[in-house]
């Protein structure tokens, strides 16, 4: 209680050095007698009911609702609803569209994942080392993509890939390089890596932006120091700058592979509804027509399964592969 | 020869960055600068190059845009959604992110725990169940409500917006609550202030930029949808996103550009000119967090 | 001199091993399979490994 007489700086430029106060009322208030400490409990539920009520209403029930599903046949309309244990996982395995579906979705985790990543992280350096005249106006317009809605992005990219007045294959034929021309998404090769370029074009803006504001707040010293002992560029980015955002890649990259997984099923859905015949399927947008669309409600949730335990696995190992001591600047 | 090199090798590292991040800036204002002026062209000008600015301005798509594809009405549909949303996940989440950031109670681990969980489960994994769970509501309630309550009601489709952002709500709230030296706390429960007081008087204006932070990634979460909203609102009642989405599917078979691009722009406009506004805020907020529903 | 030698065989190697995941991922995907989704699966746990690889040092 000492503490009142000593100035309290602003909220806000206090973010380090408050982490180490005393925090947690009851320790404070609870000195006052049990009478406040009643009042505590009341207080407590009463803030913390109706937010876990709806968070346990609309995503935890739904969640176990996707594993508990997963074991029955159910249309999802009619109440003919019938336990067939591992029936529907065993389906899975004899089912193409969904090997396809899963391949779509880990070539587009996987290469998504690294050129957004590098890129982002390889522009923000520059774009911080180098202080380019500008700046705020390339990051403004980098910044664009990830405030328009998945629909507009669609619809941009429908212009773009338009196979005959399209932006790209017009401009393709005025550089006389008409070769190049593709049918960019009725090509069933191409038109995953037609999406996989829409989803860099969305979020390669928020992670640069992202990543230049955590790297700008490394202290100029750090790098005139290593300049001083003769350090390249690229070895000033692997020693000075990768070391200390490394909490924030880590952190990024680990909610990548649910926004990534997410992201490609939303874009799959406006732009190319899984065609041309299911060669761009991805599994949540398998899911959501087999459980939406064909009515095979159980089977969906099979997939949502696969689903949920393909893209925690895979951010629990990057979290893991990624941890580290914090590191102070 | 050593000083020419270290000279323009810098320069030429130089040239080569602002190449690359003009050409990059360039792949993105173009398409979306191409679709403001596509919105003026006259259907026949949608033949040919479409490198050719439009000929006039041909308002009549706005028209149509507007009125015949309702996209006025979405508008406000979307508008009363997103508020409504933002409202409500503020109303449960503020009170909840201070208690769990200043009161030690029974269960705080787990419900943190629980809440932190809830971040790795987007809503479009869930949203088939969802619909489901609204549906059997329905039905239950098919005396009261004849004509069915909870699918097609914007209401619902707010509060199922705002239950589903709680846990990243909560998460950034509570960071900056904890960031909060406790002294402004005591000093007013020494005044006399109730806890209820202290909360929304002492607390929530103090936490002003991470609730700005939460208000606008929320709100791009909300008026940016179209998963959610097009399998619970399946009738005449659409959000802006859906409407546009069909104008799209709708030009796919009629070729009827003009319509489609007025309908981006009617989406795209407002959204560019808050960013354009509050970027700096956005930017900031963004280095708090890292966290990417 | 054999120390940055041996940093610059490093960097190589792994480079090489990332480079060779990616195109087992995107050359496995031309083909509908389970045998080849099973290889792109190793090419991601390829990539996770060589990120723990690279790690490993600052932990």
């Amino acid at each position: 209680m000492t503490t009142l007489s000593t100035p309290t700086p602003p909220p806000g430029s206090t973010n380090h050095a408050s982490k180490s106060a005393p925090v947690g009322g009851s320790s404070r208030r609870g000195t006052r007698g049990p009478a406040r400490r009643r009042g505590n409990t009341r207080f407590v539920l009463a803030c913390l009911l109706p937010a876990l009520v709806l968070f346990a209403v609309f995503m935890v029930v739904p969640t176990m609702n996707v594993f508990r599903m997963s074991f029955y046949t159910w249309s999802g309309f009619s109440p003919d609803k019938r336990f067939v244990g591992l029936d529907n996982f065993s389906r899975l395995l004899d089912d193409e569209q969904f090997v396809r579906a899963f391949q779509n979705t880990v070539a587009l985790l996987v290469v998504v994942t690294v050129v957004t990543m590098g890129m982002g992280l390889f522009l923000a350096a520059i774009m911080t080392r180098q202080r380019l005249r500008g700046r705020n106006l390339y990051r403004f317009i980098l910044y664009i993509p990830n405030v328009l809605s998945v629909v507009v992005i669609a619809a941009v990219f429908s212009a773009v890939y338009d196979q005959e007045n399209g932006l790209l294959n017009s401009t393709l034929r005025l550089l006389s390089l008409d070769g190049l021309q593709q049918v960019w998404l009725g090509d069933q090769k191409l038109v995953v890596y037609s999406v996989a370029i829409a989803m860099v074009w969305q979020s390669l803006g928020y992670y640069m932006v992202l990543y230049m504001a955590s790297m700008s707040s490394i202290p100029e010293e750090l790098y005139e120091a290593s300049a001083l002992d003769g350090a390249s560029a690229a070895r000033q980015f692997f020693a000075i700058t990768l070391p200390l955002i490394w909490q924030n890649l880590r952190t990024t990259l680990t909610f990548f592979i649910m926004s990534a997984v997410n992201l490609s099923f939303v874009l799959v859905r406006a732009m190319t509804g899984g065609g041309p015949d299911g060669s761009s399927e991805v599994l949540l947008s398998y899911m959501y027509k087999q459980a939406y669309t064909n009515s095979s409600y159980g089977y969906g949730m099979a997939i949502g399964v696969v689903i949920f335990a393909f893209s925690f696995l895979v951010s629990l190992l990057v979290s893991r592969a990624t941890r580290r001591e914090p590191l102070q600047f | 020869m050593t000083t020419i090199k270290s000279s323009s090798r810098p320069r030429r590292g130089r040239a080569l960055t602002y190449a690359l991040v003009i050409a990059l800036a360039l792949a993105i204002a173009v398409p979306v600068a191409w679709v403001l002026l596509a919105s003026l062209k006259q259907k026949s000008e949608f033949f040919g190059s479409p490198w050719t600015l439009p000929k006039g301005l041909h308002s009549a798509n706005y028209v149509h845009a507007f009125v015949d594809a309702h996209m006025g009405q979405y508008f406000l549909t979307s508008v009363f959604v997103t508020v409504l949303g933002l409202v409500l996940v503020l109303a449960v989440s503020v009170p909840a992110a201070y208690v769990i950031a200043r009161y030690e109670f029974r269960g705080r681990r787990v419900v943190e725990t629980a809440l932190l969980a809830g971040l790795f489960v987007n809503v479009n994994y869930i949203v088939v169940p969802i619909f489901l769970m609204l549906v059997d509501w329905d039905r239950a309630l098919i005396d009261v409500f004849p004509g069915g309550f909870f699918i097609d009601n914007p209401s619902v489709l707010s509060l199922v917006y705002a239950a589903t952002s709680i846990p990243f709500t909560i998460y950034l709230l509570t960071a900056y609550f904890r960031s909060i030296p406790v002294e402004y706390e005591e000093a007013a429960a020494i005044d006399g202030a109730s806890r209820f007081r202290i909360m929304t008087q002492v607390m929530l204006p103090m936490a002003r930029p991470a609730v700005t932070t939460v208000i606008l990634f929320n709100f791009l979460a909300y008026w940016n949808d179209f998963i959610i909203a097009l399998t619970l609102l399946p009738g005449e009642g659409k959000t802006l996103q859906v409407g546009l989405l069909n104008l799209f599917t709708a030009q796919k078979a009629a070729a009827d550009y003009g319509r489609l691009y007025a309908g981006m722009v009617i989406v795209i406009v407002p959204v560019l000119i808050l960013y354009a506004v509050i970027q700096r805020r956005l930017i900031e907020g963004m280095a708090s967090g890292g966290v990417k529903g | 001199m054999k120390e940055s030698t041996r940093t610059a065989l490093l960097v190589t190697a792994r480079t090489l091993v990332a480079a060779a995941c990616l195109t087992l991922v995107v050359t496995a995907r031309t083909t509908v399979g389970w045998g080849n989704l099973l290889v792109m699966l190793a090419a991601l746990a390829g990539l996770l490994v060589l990120l723990a690889a690279y790690n490993r040092r600052f932990r």
